[in-house]
């Protein structure tokens, strides 16, 4: 129950658990957009978005990788960034 | 704690009533269950009101209406189990002879936000990047399709079974019968889930009225016993979890059949929280209504259909009847109560004993549900 917290450095890799392409969400979402859950090696699961993919060529368990999108924007029309996923290619590294 | 029953039951009839007041979509389902437990206002001791999104003050505004008031009235938000949650604290209340009798009330008017999802708490970090309850489960539908080969057309079976199920419910939102076809042509909510995989959003209210066992018998010919009552908040996880294993339904159910003395085996009839209709396949589960990996058999060979072995949300559940959020749990009790009294014509479970219902709340980061709270009643 300590008060005193720690920062964990997360991996920037882990395993896609699931997704659904969204096509209903509150305004300020761009739709329609993947969602998924993806499992880092620190047992951490992460929702964020899956960007940069075809979702047709989503695969289950896939390797994915963390990058910075522009997830929607604000009430006043400003960017939100944050982290998201995107399928590993063959050669990354 | 002593025996707790049902002696009154009343619900609206589910649907969009933007014009009217949330007071005002509430006071004729409580009329109906207090005419039907023919209670004196006076005798009514407490009131438990459960909504999630209509303000402060529900149950005050809905009773000044009905002239009931300088009693204790105790309103509480539970997210879509804000009334089975009320229920629950009603029957403690009772149970443990406080009250001798009590009044419960679901309530809720989501056409005041316009239509879409439901409305989440955006400090929430997954909502905060736009998690919203179609995506979760969806998400839990994409895995258990790859986990245990179910299909599409699995999924929109459970949607064609609560529409067909709807047309005999006169309280029911839908009230016609869709296809597979339709279902799967119906346009794209969450992939791999459609509009008509999901319940609609809308305004509605449901109450009943609970007693003692042992002054039951003057308000009522046949009350409805409550034989297990249970509620629990999901266990927060931050890393690994099976979304094809809604472990808090799983838990609660196993508590619940321990506390009743009872099996799955023993139910007759359940109302199950089917908001998508990938969920009311993981319940079936769950609530040991059959093996893991087998609901889609289950549901396949009529089982759960009115006439099956195990008839599951012969209301047209949240599919059908709909899901205005805080009523649906006192709803589900309207249905168990009246499918044990016998007074469900066309939807009727013959020779119905035991009901189930069960009810969550979700949209919290890291739990598989925020909150699940089932019941088990007899005649």
């Amino acid at each position: 129950m300590s008060e005193n917290m720690s920062s964990l450095k997360l991996s920037a890799e882990g395993n896609l658990y699931s997704w659904s392409v969204v096509h209903a969400a509150p305004k300020g979402w761009s739709l329609p957009f993947v969602a998924a859950y993806v499992d880092l090696p620190e047992d951490v699961r992460v929702f964020s978005h899956i960007v940069d993919a075809d979702p047709d060529s989503l695969k289950m368990d896939m390797p994915v990788k963390a990058q910075i999108a522009t997830l929607g924007h604000d009430e006043i029309g400003a960017p939100f960034e944050s982290y998201a996923f995107t399928p590993v290619q063959k050669g990354d590294s | 704690m002593r025996d707790v029953a049902i002696v009154g039951a009343g619900m609206v009839p589910f649907g969009k009533y933007p014009e009217k007041t949330l007071a005002d979509i509430a006071w004729p389902a409580v009329k109906q269950a207090v005419v039907d437990a023919g209670i004196k206002k006076a005798d009514i001791e407490a009131t438990y009101c459960g909504t999630a999104l209509g303000g402060m003050m529900a149950g005050q505004r809905i009773l000044k209406k009905l002239g009931i008031t300088g009693l204790p009235i105790i309103n509480i938000e539970n997210a879509c189990s804000s009334s089975s949650t009320a229920f629950r604290e009603a029957w403690i209340a009772v149970a443990a002879g406080v009250y001798d009798t009590a009044l419960v009330i679901g309530v809720e008017k989501l056409t005041k936000f316009g239509g879409g999802t439901l409305p989440l708490e955006k400090e929430d970090w997954e909502v905060s990047h736009g998690l919203v309850m179609p995506a979760l489960y969806a998400m839990r539908a994409r895995r258990y399709m790859h986990e245990y080969g179910l299909t599409e057309n699995d999924i929109a079976d459970i949607s064609v079974k609560a529409r067909k199920h709807g047309v005999w419910n006169e309280d029911a939102q839908f009230r016609k019968e869709v296809t597979r076809e339709e279902v799967l042509a119906s346009r794209p909510v969450a992939d791999p889930l459609k509009l008509f995989h999901c319940c609609p959003s809308g305004d509605g209210a449901a109450a009943v009225v609970i007693c003692s066992a042992e002054k039951a018998k003057q308000y009522s010919a046949t009350p409805i016993k409550v034989i297990g009552s249970e509620i629990n908040s999901g266990k927060y996880m931050t890393g690994y979890r099976d979304m094809t294993s809604p472990e808090i339904t799983l838990r609660g159910a196993k508590q619940l059949y321990e506390e009743a003395g009872i099996g799955p085996e023993d139910v007759d009839l359940a109302e199950v929280h089917d908001a998508f209709a990938i969920a009311e396949l993981l319940y079936y589960e769950a609530l040991g209504f059959c093996a893991k990996g087998d609901a889609a058999k289950l549901l396949a060979d009529g089982e759960t259909s009115v006439g099956g072995k195990i008839p599951v949300n012969p209301s047209g559940g949240l599919l059908s009847k709909g899901h205005p959020i805080g009523s649906t749990g006192v709803a589900q009790i309207v249905e168990i109560v009246r499918q044990l009294r016998g007074q469900c014509g066309q939807r009727q479970v013959e020779g119905a004993k035991v009901g189930l219902t069960h009810c969550t709340g979700g949209g919290v980061s890291g739990f598989d549900h925020g909150v699940c709270s089932i019941h088990l009643f007899a005649r």
